[in-house]
């Protein structure tokens, strides 16, 4: 189990550098495009690209989130109970977030196949199709998932003597 | 169930849920489909990819990433050491002055900075250490930061006040406009209060030894803190020429900061770009899923007309306005101890907004006020982020030590409140007076 867990690991790490190549993008999309702007030239597809770049960014970003606990929780309830329970409490509740994960996939899975099948575009004058953003949904947040899976394996591995 | 049962049922819930360590997120998200599921039927969850998936792909939050790689940028740069030092050897002789000159310099930082805990981390890792070295009081020096940290959100740009203005569709630029003078006021207001501690402190004791700096020391340093002071400027300049949106201008400046921390600070290991990009993604990522999440909440909460009858019920009780006032600012005081800005400005305002309205409240006045609101929930327990911050750059002080530091900070954030409420031109001045007044 501890191949799965570095190997999911090294994934949300890839992810986060994809994510950070993909923001760089919008960056420069954006400047190219007040530049080219201010010059005289008009642009069209720039604003929806850099958006498309944001979504998957932030997407791909999420199983990385919350591999270094940057998801803002708050742990009021865990820090109340003593050590055993509160242990019980983050099993729990990292379930909660795996089928919470889970759910948000399947919708958004859902929602990527039903617009690739209608071909639906933004109905921009650049008019890209829509689901390459939407899919990105149900792939970040699986990914998500699959994080939280190996969060677990990585709390059961824990013996409970070793806890601080 | 009526509304009002289905109200106090979701107010459970919710407290519940998001106490329980889940991300707020997935919390906010799971609370909303499963009302909808329960109240309106399986049916209602056929929106429930597409509103997140629509909320978060809009150009003005383009912005919140942008603006966040700014200050991580810039964070990760020696920035914060120069703006700090060479303020710190022009107040040299003031009582208090290294103190003052940490509290102006998270001023200056949250001027490129939307993020309090970015604030604080950039300009207390190196400003503590340096303060309890030389004398400081730890529960003065930690508070100081706790303190000037939050001024992040307060002054432009601010992750805080671009959310308020998507949420409420008011003009960001206006927002951030109105955020100068009191992000301004505080820094004086801080500023008097180390100057005063100082003053009776070193009655108290022997005067700690007063380091002089020449002319030539002085300047050292500033010219490597103008570029950065360049691109406030620009930031200010574009935004309110209205040459450029604000994502337009974020991304510029983001460009630029990149630019100006491999020029002037030599960043070009790519272990210093990961640092700068990972957090920033951490980030972007943990409040745009907050923001699709709490999309859904409100879609649900309108859907089953909580959100008007919650208004509806405000409205209804024609309380004096500054009664109402004083309640919503207890209401969200005690909210912002549990809940990040972010989610509590996107599930208030909804409800807020026709209660503000009509009861005459301007809403970039009110944006202000929740703003230093949202700040004192940012240091105090037990979610107070800047707390964790100044505990991670200052392992030696305990956390009642910096609680008991920040507390005086805290009376006089409660103390601006009250002066912005008497004073409103002070908010409301400076944006209309460049932009015309507003609507």
């Amino acid at each position: 189990m501890h191949g799965f867990v570095r190997f999911v690991d090294g994934l949300s790490v890839v992810c986060a550098v994809v994510a950070s190549i993909l923001l760089t993008g919008a960056v420069l999309v954006v400047t190219w495009m007040v530049i080219i702007r201010a010059l005289g030239y008009s642009s069209y597809w720039e604003i929806e690209f850099a958006v498309y770049l944001m979504v998957a960014a932030v997407f791909l970003g999420s199983p990385y989130c919350l591999k270094t606990n940057g998801h803002v929780s708050v742990d009021l309830l865990p820090t109340l109970l003593p050590a055993g329970s509160a242990r019980t409490v983050v099993a729990v509740v990292s379930v909660v977030g795996l089928i919470v994960c889970l759910y948000l996939t399947y919708v958004g899975a859902e929602l990527t196949l039903h617009s690739w099948a209608t071909g639906e575009t933004s109905g921009s004058l650049w008019a890209p199709p829509r689901w390459p953003m939407f899919i990105m949904m149900p792939l970040g947040l699986g990914l998500t998932a699959l994080q939280y899976v190996a969060e677990l394996v990585r709390l059961r591995n824990q013996s409970p003597g070793s806890e601080p | 169930m009526t509304e009002t049962q289905i109200g106090i049922l979701l107010l459970v819930v919710t407290l519940v849920v998001l106490f329980s360590g889940l991300p707020i997120a997935w919390g906010l998200a799971l609370i909303a489909v499963a009302f909808l599921a329960i109240f309106e039927g399986p049916t209602a969850l056929g929106v429930v990819a597409i509103t997140f998936m629509d909320e978060i792909s809009s150009f003005a939050l383009l912005t919140i990433p942008l603006f966040v790689l700014l200050g991580a940028a810039i964070g990760v740069s020696a920035a914060g050491r120069d703006i700090y030092e060479s303020l710190y050897r022009w107040l040299s002789r003031v009582p208090g002055g290294l103190v003052i000159a940490n509290i102006v310099a998270c001023g200056l930082f949250a001027a490129v900075c939307g993020s309090s805990p970015a604030t604080a981390a950039a300009i207390g890792k190196i400003g503590v250490p340096e303060m309890l070295k030389r004398g400081v009081p730890p529960a003065l020096a930690t508070g100081a930061i706790c303190a000037g940290g939050t001024l992040g959100i307060l002054i432009p740009p601010s992750v805080t006040l671009i959310l308020y203005g998507i949420a409420t569709e008011t003009s960001i630029g206006r927002l951030f406009l109105a955020g100068v003078v009191p992000g301004a006021m505080l820094v004086v207001m801080f500023s008097l209060y180390a100057w005063i501690m100082s003053m009776i402190g070193q009655r108290a004791e022997a005067a700690p030894p007063v380091q002089t700096f020449t002319l030539k020391e002085k300047m050292e340093g500033m010219w490597r803190v103008t570029p950065f002071i360049a691109i406030i400027v620009a930031i200010a300049y574009f935004m309110y020429g209205g040459f450029a949106t604000p994502s337009e201008i974020a991304a510029i400046a983001a460009f630029l900061a990149l630019v100006l921390v491999v020029v002037i600070y030599r960043t070009y290991k790519l272990q210093d770009f990961w640092a700068i990009f990972r957090d920033t993604v951490r980030e972007s990522t943990m409040i745009l899923m907050i923001i699709g999440a709490a999309a859904l909440f409100s879609y649900m909460m309108s859907l089953l007309y909580l959100t008007q009858t919650a208004a509806e019920a405000l409205v209804s009780l024609e309380m004096n306005r500054w009664v109402l006032m004083f309640a919503i600012n207890v209401f969200l005081l005690i909210a912002g101890c549990f809940l990040p800005p972010v989610a509590i400005i996107l599930m208030v305002m909804p409800i807020l907004i026709p209660v503000l309205e009509a009861n005459d409240f301007d809403l970039i006045w009110f944006a202000i006020i929740m703003t230093i609101n949202m700040e004192v929930g940012l240091i105090t327990p037990p979610v107070g982020l800047n707390l964790y911050v100044l505990r991670g750059v200052a392992p030696q002080v305990s956390l009642p030590t910096i609680l008991r530091g920040s507390m005086p900070f805290v009376y006089l954030m409660i103390a601006a409140m009250v002066i912005l409420s008497i004073f409103p031109e002070l908010v409301l001045w400076l944006p209309n007076t460049l932009m015309g007044p507003g609507l």
